[in-house]
């Protein structure tokens, strides 16, 4: 499923929301919409779903326009997950998730082990959770929900709108991970909206930055980190070669293609690697900090393996922060 | 684990103890003579009288030496049984010891208040399951049940006031309960679609609000009595309303007035009910492709139900306090038997009004207490709705 | 303007029932049939203040019993009882008036007393409820922070818990003074006066003037007082939490 904004523009009493938007976002990608408050960033995902209409412009849906949907129609094959959750108090978690399979009638018998699951795949065990009610749990069990919910009919297209701005930090890291690790298996078409950068930089495969209302930027996470724009330079902020040195892995900076792993999530420098190297599967930015901490100026880079493959150098590190090397 | 030391069943206890040494019942000759105020320890006589206070002490020092919080709770219902048959057993007593007169009888006194409210509050402290409280309640009953059934009651003075009019008291009980019952009903069946429209609409909003409102602030008595005119100059104008039964004094504006009454609570909490669904629930209602017709019945009306029922609790019992008012205008109900004995200033007569008018008060608040436990999703908050 | 409109309806028609050559001939324009108008036995304004008296009494017992009670249900030694009180109380808000007062006249004979019992035990739960609700709903952090710079448990309830809770149970004890003064008009069954005795002779006597006059008089008195307190609860209001 493919999704398009064409030149959509909506103002509100007096101020423009969304500016003569136009974006399109392929198949199974996951574009986050980020900038300051009030950018327009909601206005512009609430139009897919036809929560928001535009005034002049367009959304397509897989090359149709979304206006000429019924509303309900279309959002119940647009799984939608917002920052303050809404589950329903006075319907069980396993009623919440059933909610859309209901509205499309689905058979008692599918709706039951659908929502079995996706419980589960959410990580909350059904025998446990599927009889609670939503005043019972946290707020990362209360989003997993949510998540499940969106997902229940298993819509092509998911919207999310801050889903983890809610959460303590080390819950929404699990979150984060836990929501890449589902996409993976399912690779849904995604917007995701979120004011928090390193949450984007991490989730998405491309960041569109807006301001006013208008499309300032959009790009690969590596690459708008090396956008000279000075409003992309000043929201991306001071530490931002830092932030690319974090999406880059060791393994990519000597050359060799290495997926970053769990480990340069937490940023756990207890890789097992012996002293004086780095795995690959770490980050730049880990690395960086390992020569800094023992005052080198170069270190040996190991497969996870424990296998030395090369040597990763500080000019391999400038390199990699000046972007010659894409990511 | 030691328990916390139980300060109310241990007051109860005490106040039992202090309503049998207080007036428990007058006997009279007749309804109107003041009569001669005895309490329980004299009402019992010497012998029976010892036995009773050294219970209350045995029953006091278990208490202080039981460890055992279920043996002691146990204990608990115990002693509240035993202050119940009690106060049926002191009633009877008295009764044996009226010495004659025109119509002699036995009026409660302060005494007999206290020692049934002791009694409600040991067992209810000492309650646990539910089918324990019915077997409590049984035995608690059954000995007072049977007393009254064998003829044993007749003396009591409320007794003597009902087998003197059975026929009009059961007439006029049947007249109080169609009465605030159709109120109520009409005020639901109209309150709720406008406390629906008025959360929907401002323009019809604020109106109704503003006359709900004022409704309330005008005295029930007032109400009663500002209807008549109207509704008599109507039954004068159209022979069809006559016939129709609907006159200036009676039934009709009592009806008319009680419904007026009742809108208030249900309009209000209606309001208040859609107006608590947080804007999340509906955002993400709507964005799950439900309709407005499947928002409002899935997600708005289920989540403001506890609202609305309190609303109609508050009303119900209320009209039921407002329907004995009715009386003044013609409309009959227990309230006539109330302002009979006001006029007769015969208390007897006025406490066969007021004990079935409590009565009926407290089923109907009881009953919506069970209502709303069963119909609302246990999901949902109840704090500060269950008043 | 629009801030005007009530005050000045107020007035104008505090004018017509108060002042007794404007309300004869309204009266007499209203209820050709009557009769009789302006009540005879003693002047609108005389009840009004009679019937303000009881209620105000009322109201002012009913807090006080009903602050007592919230305070003292919600310290450490006396929460056993706190399940007990709400029963209570909202065992008397169930007793309808009328019942109390019929109840209460043989013990404490016709006047003031019995309708003084009457209002008080209807009136004391929204005063109890709200005070419950103030000290109950209290921030705990609020309370942590001025036991740890030291505060005594006195200092704690004078200084913080009452302050922040004032505006609610300010709302109660305006509810319990609205309900009185719509109640006190039975207080003219036990031959209390107040402005229930228009309306009660006019209801024995089917004189509907001398029921306009009641209600409408009595009707005026809780908007008044209604109007006039929640402004005073306004005043009680910390800056910084009003228009919550």
């Amino acid at each position: 499923m493919t999704l398009e904004w064409q030149n959509a523009c909506k103002t509100f009493t007096d101020k423009k929301a969304v500016d003569n938007l136009s974006l399109e976002v392929s198949e199974g990608e996951l574009l986050v919409l980020i900038g300051p408050s009030g950018c327009g960033k909601t206005t512009s995902l609430k139009m897919i779903n036809r929560l928001v209409q535009p005034d002049s412009g367009a959304v397509f849906v897989n090359g149709r326009d979304v206006s000429e949907v019924p509303a309900t129609e279309l959002r119940r094959h647009i799984g939608y997950v917002i920052q303050q959750v809404g589950l329903f108090p006075h319907m069980s978690v396993a009623d919440n998730v059933a909610a859309v399979p209901r509205l499309l009638k689905w058979e008692k018998d599918r709706i039951d082990d659908r929502v079995k699951e996706l419980l589960n795949l959410v990580g909350l065990p059904a025998d446990e959770f599927a009889d609670a009610w939503p005043s019972r749990l946290s707020g990362g069990e209360a989003q997993r929900v949510g998540v499940a919910r969106a997902l229940a009919a298993d819509p092509p297209i998911l919207l999310m709108d801050e889903p983890f701005g809610a959460v303590d930090p080390l819950t929404r890291e699990v979150l984060q991970r836990e929501f890449l690790r589902i996409q993976s298996t399912l690779g849904k078409t995604v917007v995701f909206v979120t004011h928090d950068l390193d949450e984007a930089i991490r989730l998405g495969d491309r960041i569109a930055v807006m301001n006013e209302g208008r499309l300032a930027a959009v790009a690969a996470p590596g690459e708008l980190l090396l956008n000279a724009d000075p409003f992309i330079r000043d929201f991306t902020g001071e530490d931002r070669a830092l932030r690319r040195l974090a999406r880059l892995s060791v393994g990519a900076a000597i050359g060799e293609a290495t997926p970053i792993t769990a480990a340069g999530f937490s940023g756990g420098g207890e890789s097992g690697a012996p002293a004086g190297s780095v795995r690959t599967d770490a980050t730049l930015k880990e690395a960086l900090s390992m020569m800094l901490e023992a005052g080198e100026t170069s270190l040996e880079a190991v497969s996870p393996a424990g296998r030395r493959i090369g040597k990763l150098t500080m000019e391999d590190l400038l390199e990699s922060a000046a972007g010659t090397e894409a990511s | 684990m030691r328990e916390r030391f139980d300060v109310v069943p241990l007051a109860a206890l005490f106040l039992g103890a202090a309503s049998f040494l207080m007036p428990f019942a007058a006997l009279k000759e007749n309804r109107v003579v003041d009569g001669l105020l005895l309490n329980g320890f004299q009402l019992a006589g010497p012998l029976y009288g010892t036995v009773a206070v050294l219970t209350a002490f045995g029953v006091l020092t278990g208490v202080f030496l039981m460890k055992n919080g279920s043996r002691r709770r146990l204990l608990y219902a115990a002693a509240g049984v035993v202050c119940f048959w009690l106060t049926a057993a002191l009633l009877v007593r008295a009764g044996m010891m009226l010495t004659g007169g025109a119509a002699p009888r036995v009026s409660p006194a302060i005494g007999f208040w206290g020692l049934p409210a002791a009694s409600y509050v040991l067992i209810d402290h000492s309650k646990k399951g539910r089918w324990r409280m019915w077997i409590l309640l049984v035995v608690m009953l059954l000995p007072a049940a049977l007393l009254l059934a064998g003829g044993r009651g007749e003396a009591i003075s409320v007794f003597r006031e009902w087998s003197a009019r059975k026929g009009r008291f059961f007439d006029e009980l049947i007249v109080h309960i169609r009465l605030f019952g159709m109120a109520v009903i009409s005020a639901a069946v109209l309150g709720i679609p406008l406390g629906i429209l008025a959360s929907r609409d401002k323009r019809i909003g604020e109106p109704v609000t503003a006359f709900v409102d004022a409704v309330q602030t005008i005295p029930s008595m007032a109400l009663f009595g500002l209807l008549m005119a109207p509704l008599a100059a109507l039954s004068r104008t159209f022979p069809l309303l006559r016939a129709m039964g609907i006159r200036g004094i009676g039934a009709a504006p009592a009806l008319i007035a009680l419904t007026l009454y009742a809108l208030l609570p249900i309009v209000r909490n209606t309001v208040a009910g859609l107006a608590s669904v947080p804007l999340s629930a509906i955002d993400a209602g709507l964005g799950l492709g439900m309709s407005q017709r499947q928002l409002f019945y899935r997600v708005e009306w289920p989540m403001a139900l506890p609202h609305v029922l309190t609303g109609l609790r508050t009303a119900s019992v209320q009209a039921v306090g407002n329907t004995a008012v009715a009386a003044l205008i013609g409309a009959g109900g227990l309230g006539i038997m109330i302002f009979q004995g006001l006029g007769q200033a015969a208390p007897d007569l006025i406490l066969l009004g007021v004990i079935p008018l409590i009565l009926i008060a407290v089923a109907v608040d009881r009953s919506w207490g069970f209502m709303i436990r069963r119909w609302v999703s246990p999901g949902l908050d109840m704090k500060g709705l269950s008043a | 303007m629009k801030r005007l409109i009530g005050p000045v309806l107020g007035l104008a028609s505090m004018a017509v029932l108060f002042i007794p050559g404007i309300l004869d001939p309204v009266l007499r324009f209203l209820f050709p049939g009557a009769g009789e108008w302006v009540f005879p036995r003693a002047s609108l304004l005389s009840l009004a203040a009679m019937h303000l008296l009881i209620s105000l009494t009322a109201g002012a017992t009913a807090a006080v019993i009903g602050i007592t009670l919230g305070i003292a249900a919600t310290r450490p030694a006396g929460r056993a009882f706190l399940p007990l009180i709400r029963d209570a109380s909202s065992l008397a808000q169930t007793l309808p008036p009328a019942a109390v007062l019929a109840l209460a006249i043989p013990f404490l004979g016709f006047g003031f007393e019995p309708v003084l019992l009457a209002l008080v035990l209807y009136s004391v739960l929204p005063v109890l409820n709200n005070t419950l609700t103030g000290l109950e709903t209290l921030p705990e952090p609020v309370l942590e922070a001025a036991r740890g710079m030291g505060m005594s448990r006195l200092q704690v309830l004078m200084r913080v818990e009452l302050p922040l809770a004032l505006p609610v149970i300010g709302t109660g004890i305006r509810t319990s003074v609205v309900i009185n003064v719509g109640t006190a008009t039975i207080g003219a069954l036990a031959g209390a006066g107040g402005l229930g005795s228009p309306i009660v002779a006019g209801l024995i006597r089917d004189n509907p003037a001398w029921v306009f006059q009641g209600a409408m008089a009595s009707a005026l008195l809780a908007l008044m007082l209604n109007a006039l307190l929640k402004a005073a609860e306004k005043r009680l209001q910390p800056a910084n939490m009003r228009e919550v």
